[in-house]
């Protein structure tokens, strides 16, 4: 049994070769030697293996598909849900303790009559941003993921049974603190919001692209603090721009109210 | 930590395209500002695929670069995180980034019998 264990030529040359020319040298792929590829003809190569004449050979097929398809097809699922009862989905990503929660938290406050919002959680391990919003009589389903770092779709699948659909029109999914992850992991939400803040630097769209190049519109908080901190506006604003020129960036402070009449002007608007 | 979730998908990804064929190879296209740590997906993968058509397969990388192109003077360039702060050339901080993002299975190779 001769199995030649990996060709980097095509079928159709591949099998003129072992049909046809039989002293053509041809390359292997060695499991031994990693990546080591020998060239030798398939005569060296059956007379060193006896006479049994069973080749497998390899085929190469083409797939081109996202990594995380079936995480997208979920999330998929989950926008038509949204967009069956008219709920404007909202995926709140941030480092830990840029301020996602107050951001909701002061969103819902300044919400007009009529416009009723409900929250996911999305955290390590905790319910203590839950029980916060709770208390402020919005609704809120809680999902832990257990020390993964970021929600993917089908936890979102499995939060909306739980949430008053029909009776709010904006939900807002608080992700797991982290600016790497969740990124990568489309929920089926209409609009991406990036909270950055001023004590975590304004380097932060050079160092996390793929988080900033996430966002449809990017907050930035703790703006009362951004003269104790040296935080460059211009600076973190151009980083942005590389990455998505028209995105939108607001300043807000959830401990000074400032800015977010216009994030929630915004909001109303763009939703 | 999410290469854990991203190595399950690959796995099945090639699973699915290699129609009960054993998989040799996973040939992958990831765009550098899509940050994936190749050795943690490959730790992952050694250990996920044990019971699967993918069990001993290689993975291999293509990086797909991102490039940067200068609004003020023309300048183009590929890049790797972090960002650059300005125009290597002419220091205007209006750069335009593309591509980089790129995340998918380009291709597996599979196993498949001829002659006898
Ligand atoms: N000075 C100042 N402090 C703020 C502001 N917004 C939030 N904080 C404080 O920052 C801390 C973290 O805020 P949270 O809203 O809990 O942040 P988070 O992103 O939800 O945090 P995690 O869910 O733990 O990742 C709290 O102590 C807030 O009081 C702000 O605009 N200015
Ligand atoms: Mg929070
Ligand atoms: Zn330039």
């Amino acid at each position: 049994m001769v199995t030649i264990e990996h060709y980097n030529v095509s079928d159709a040359q591949l099998l003129s070769r072992v049909i046809g020319d039989i002293d053509a040298p041809y390359q292997t792929f060695d499991r031994q030697h990693g990546l080591g590829i020998h060239t030798r003809s398939l005569a060296d190569y059956w007379n060193l293996s006896g006479n049994e004449r069973t080749v497998s050979i390899m085929k190469k097929v083409d797939v081109i598909q996202a990594i995380l398809s079936d995480n997208n097809a979920v999330a998929e699922e989950n926008r038509k849900v949204l967009d069956g009862v008219g709920v404007f989905g909202i995926n709140v990503m941030a480092s830990p303790g840029a301020g996602k929660t107050s951001m909701i938290l002061e969103t819902f406050t300044r919400l007009p009559e009529g416009t009723k919002l409900c929250v996911v959680e999305g955290d390590l391990a905790s319910s203590l941003d839950a029980e916060l919003i709770a208390n402020k009589g919005i609704p809120v389903v809680q999902i832990n993921t257990g020390g993964g770092c970021h929600l993917d779709a089908s936890m979102i699948r499995n939060a909306l049974p739980r949430l008053p659909l029909d009776e709010i029109q904006i939900l807002m999914v608080e992700n797991v603190g982290n600016l790497v992850c969740p990124a990568n992991f489309l929920l089926g939400t209409h609009l991406n919001v990036v909270v950055a803040s001023t004590p975590e630097g304004h380097d932060k769209p050079f160092k996390y692209p793929g988080m900033f190049n996430a966002a449809d519109v990017v907050l930035i908080n703790k703006f009362d603090l951004s003269e104790v901190f040296d935080f460059d506006l211009e600076y973190f604003s151009s980083g942005v721009r590389m990455l998505k020129p028209d995105v939108p960036i607001i300043p807000i402070s959830c401990r000074t109210g400032a800015g977010l009449d216009e994030w929630v002007e915004w909001l109303l608007e763009n939703r | 930590m999410h290469e854990l979730a991203i190595t399950e998908s690959v796995i099945k990804v090639a699973v699915g395209a290699a129609a009960g064929r054993r998989i040799h190879a996973i040939h992958l296209a990831i765009g550098v500002l899509s940050s994936i740590v190749d050795d943690s997906v490959q730790f992952y993968f050694d250990i996920l695929s044990r019971d699967s058509l993918a069990a001993g397969a290689t993975l291999h990388f293509r990086r797909i670069p991102a490039s940067a192109q200068c609004q003020t003077c023309g300048h183009q360039c590929s890049i790797e995180p972090p960002l650059p702060p300005a125009c290597p050339a002419c220091a205007s901080v209006a750069l335009r980034i593309s591509g980089g993002m790129e995340f998918h299975v380009e291709s597996i190779d599979v196993e498949d019998d001829v002659g006898s």
